[in-house]
């Protein structure tokens, strides 16, 4: 089962000092090579990661993408398309393109949703169906601060 | 990819060729199987971008303000 992932568990990952870091890494792990990243996905933690990571913890993350070690999702016309008539949808919430090229891929490929962003993917809800797929809830992560 | 020749009982490797049948190779079918014996043994090897930083400890809990923060900045790349 494919997981799409969004920027906020990624950047967990990647560093050891986030108080969500064991979270993510369990979960970027069971994931392994069925974790799928979208584009501006990969744009956005590339970005956070040189600013306030470090650039080689960055350079890392491209490297294991391009390896295969984890799948890349280019958005496609209709994509794009799709992620925009989400974004547009939910113009109350400002989900901006990243989120909704979240929402939009996994909407195509009926995926399971890697997030912390529990605020955003539980208001904007898929077209069909009630819910999006979560990966984990916002109950575990909470559970898993108040253990940290 | 790594080529490795390596001997196997013939009853290892009949199994190996009736999942090959699936997979289109016998080397998918190796990897496939191996790859789901060390998931369950919990041996994934963990990509080494995984803890390879450190940062703000609420950076992914607080990403939007950073990223705000650093709009202001302007030093968006």
């Amino acid at each position: 089962m494919a997981v799409v992932a969004d920027s906020a568990p990624l950047i967990a990952a990647a560093s050891r000092s986030d108080t969500f870091h064991q979270l993510a890494k369990r979960l970027v792990a069971s994931a392994g090579r069925e974790l799928v990243v979208p584009d501006p996905v990969v744009a956005e933690v590339d970005w956070m990661l040189r600013e306030r990571v470090d650039p080689a913890t960055a350079r890392r993350f491209l490297r294991s993408l391009a390896s295969g070690a984890h799948q890349r999702a280019t958005l496609s016309p209709s994509l794009f398309a799709a992620a925009c008539a989400i974004d547009e949808r939910y113009a109350d919430l400002d989900l901006g393109l990243v989120d909704a090229a979240v929402m939009a891929i996994a909407g195509a490929t009926d995926s399971v949703i890697l997030t912390f962003d529990f605020a955003h993917f539980r208001a904007a809800a898929p077209k069909r169906g009630r819910a999006w797929r979560l990966m984990i809830d916002e109950h575990e992560y909470e559970r898993w601060r108040g253990a940290s | 990819m790594v080529r490795r020749t390596i001997s196997l009982p013939p009853a290892v490797d009949e199994k190996i060729r009736k999942v090959a049948e699936e997979e289109g190779s016998y080397s998918a079918a190796v990897v496939r199987l191996v790859e789901e014996g060390a998931k369950r043994k919990g041996k994934v090897d963990l990509p080494d971008w995984i803890g390879s930083g450190e940062g703000p400890a609420d950076l992914s809990e607080n990403l939007d303000k950073y990223i705000r923060e650093a709009l202001r900045r302007g030093r968006r790349r």
